[in-house]
């Protein structure tokens, strides 16, 4: 599994955990698993309690994802983002956009 | 038998005359050749006198492009309504005629003025995508001098491929000549871009900037300094758009800084520029131009303003002063028009000079700024350097919808500049390298003061410039370069990010509206919210693109 991403899968559910700095060289993987588990599980959440950076590529691949849970009807979570994270979400207007928890 | 073995050997042959012709197609762009070598197989496979083809021009009359036979009516003309090929034409139907003497459609001047005797007729229409481009013609069965419905059947066969050709070819000259007119409008726009000054370092006291709507621009400024230390300066916007409006922005630009450097006083510097401008006058262009001067003796700046914008001067005290124009725009009337001049000292306060491109920047619901608005915004941007407040104001105009070219110039006295280069970085355009970046950014953010938080929003910043210089620059080619320079100068920090990809066009480059969530393009949102002001200008020696991001030191 990638360094930069591990998940754990349970039944129905998925859950994604991101770790380090997420951007246009590695924000493709952290895309490609968002989708690959919205595909599978109903409920998806992506923990980013350790991302220490992440860059407009890699919220675009957050944005996807939720799109696709949304297309879908399923759920799609973000779980305990970093201050980093949070300030960008706030910074892209997306924190009323996604549901955080 | 013999019968079915005749039939199967004749349509191996028609398939064979097919696919040579298909292939002939495909191997040559030069429509007309290929047409020639096409229509001499058809005459022959068809056992006929004579062959041609026809298609339509774009005045709508049926032209001879290929013809073949004893008689060559190569670019023979006809209304689409003359003769059995306009008929064929205008019905999408095939033509059999035995006697083409007694069809009532028939033209017999082309038999008497070329001497051939037309008898039997055969033609069918070139259709492609439902629309009758041109007719195949055939004339005059060598045999029996009949057509059968087989041949009918073959010439319909053989139609369509020479119809795909003929329109393939079209589309591959069309994507040439739009090839061409690009490489034209780059280099227009590159030579309109070298006519803009290089920016002066202060306490120069003239800073200007200007977007482009279009590829090309009808805006332009200039400034330069005289022997007694007088600095003249000039702003326009050329009416119209397009070529014509741009090739007469460089002729009014040469001409403003001609006449300027004989420090006529500005109304008559205008005057004269008007007289030269209508001597040779395009019909509905015109220029509308400011001029003037800056007296650094007496702090003074004499000015006159035709047809631009009210001119607007903000006192230290953010007191705000209007002119409107004193005549109006150059290029239109030669009589001996009177150009009225104003003059006022600057004290501590700025001038600014602006096309209506920025007056008419539009929000998302229509409404323009306005003169007003623009006012706002000056008042508004008080502390900051004149460099910085005028690439703010251009910022603030850019996230409104630009419909035409935004120029500003502002003259005001500027502090001695302390410039310190903080770090120089070349690396290539790959992301394995964003993460070195990034820490030296941080670095440098930290080391003149600024927060965590600021710190890591001006790493966000840098991180999304030189991303999209990878991607949209150099598309992900790894071998590019990437040059970037963090210097502070007096109490701005200021990013040069440089590549030597194609020139980019600014004006594309906008921030999105962020109420509706899009994976992409977000990287623009965050330089803006970030930095003070962002701009394109075009790197010294005229190659690549160089991005100019200011953040002011806290």
């Amino acid at each position: 599994m990638s360094e930069i991403i591990r998940y754990e899968k349970q039944g129905d559910r998925c859950d994604i955990f991101v770790s380090g700095e997420i951007d246009l060289s590695n924000s493709g993987e952290v895309r490609k698993t968002v989708l690959g588990a919205l595909n599978g599980a109903s409920v998806v959440t992506v923990n980013l309690a350790n991302v220490s950076y992440i860059d407009s590529s890699g919220i675009a691949a957050l944005v996807e994802g939720l799109q696709l849970a949304t297309s879908k009807n399923k759920e799609f979570t973000l779980n305990q983002p970093s201050k980093q994270v949070k300030s960008i979400l706030e910074l892209a207007r997306l924190d009323q956009v996604f549901t955080i928890v | 038998m013999i019968e079915d073995n005749q039939q199967s050997a004749g349509t191996l042959e028609q398939l064979s005359l097919l696919a040579d012709l298909s292939q002939d197609f495909v191997r040559s762009m030069n429509i007309d050749d290929t047409l020639k070598r096409a229509v001499v197989r058809i005459k022959d496979y068809m056992q006929s006198e004579a062959a041609s083809i026809f298609l339509l021009n774009k005045d709508s009359l049926l032209v001879c492009r290929a013809s073949a036979g004893p008689v060559d009516v190569t670019d023979m003309k006809l209304e689409t309504h003359d003769g059995i090929v306009g008929r064929t034409y205008l019905t999408g139907e095939c033509q059999m005629i035995k006697d083409a003497i007694i069809d009532k459609d028939f033209i017999c001047y082309v038999d008497e003025l070329t001497g051939f005797r037309t008898k039997s007729v055969l033609c069918t229409p070139l259709i492609n995508n439902g629309q009758t481009i041109g007719v195949i013609q055939v004339l005059n069965r060598l045999d029996d001098g009949l057509f059968t419905n087989r041949d009918r059947d073959i010439l319909r066969l053989l139609a369509p491929p020479i119809a795909l050709a003929v329109q393939n070819a079209r589309i591959t000259l069309k994507l040439v000549e739009q090839k061409r007119m690009r490489k034209e409008l780059a280099l227009a726009r590159k030579l309109q871009r070298s006519l803009l000054p290089n920016r002066k370092k202060p306490p120069f006291p003239v800073v200007g900037t200007n977007v482009s709507a279009n590829e090309v621009s009808g805006d332009f400024y200039d400034y330069f300094e005289l022997n007694d230390g007088t600095i003249g300066f000039y702003i326009g916007d050329v009416s119209g758009k397009g070529l014509d409006a741009s090739m007469l922005m460089v002729r009014a630009s040469s001409l403003l800084r001609w006449i300027g450097k004989d420090q006529l006083p500005p109304g008559q510097w205008l005057a004269k520029a008007n007289c030269e401008l209508c001597e040779k006058a395009s019909r509905g262009l015109f220029v509308c131009a400011a001029v003037g001067y800056y007296l650094p003796k007496t702090d003074t700046v004499v000015w006159s303003n035709a047809g631009l914008p009210p001119v607007v001067y903000k006192s230290h005290l953010s007191k705000i002063q209007t002119w409107q124009a004193d005549a109006p725009p150059l290029g239109i009337k030669t009589s001996s028009l009177s150009f009225d001049q104003q003059q006022i000292e600057l004290a501590g306060g700025g001038l600014y000079f602006l096309t209506d491109g920025l007056t008419d920047a539009r929000d998302d619901s229509g409404g323009r700024l306005e003169l007003n608005g623009i006012i706002d915004r000056i008042k508004k941007e008080a502390s900051d350097s004149p460099e910085v407040r005028i690439g703010k104001l251009i910022t603030f105009a850019r996230r409104h919808k630009l419909h035409d070219d935004a120029t500003m110039l502002l003259i005001e006295k500027r502090d001695h500049l302390f410039e310190q280069i903080l770090t120089s970085i070349h690396f290539q355009a790959n992301t394995r390298q964003l993460k070195n970046i990034r820490c030296q950014v941080h670095e440098v953010a930290l080391k003149v003061g600024f927060d965590e938080g600021s710190c890591q929003k001006i790493v966000l910043s840098l991180d999304e410039a030189i991303t999209n210089v990878m991607r949209h620059a150099y598309k992900n080619d790894i071998e590019g370069v990437i040059e970037l320079d963090i210097k502070k100068q007096n109490n701005t920090l200021v990013f040069y990010l440089r590549d030597f990809a194609s020139e980019v066009y600014d004006s594309q480059i906008k921030p999105r509206n962020l109420s509706t969530p899009l994976p992409g393009q977000m990287g623009i949102n965050f330089i803006d919210s970030v930095m003070d002001s962002w701009e394109f200008a075009t790197p010294k020696d005229g190659y690549g693109n160089l991005l100019i991001m200011k953040k002011e030191l806290t």
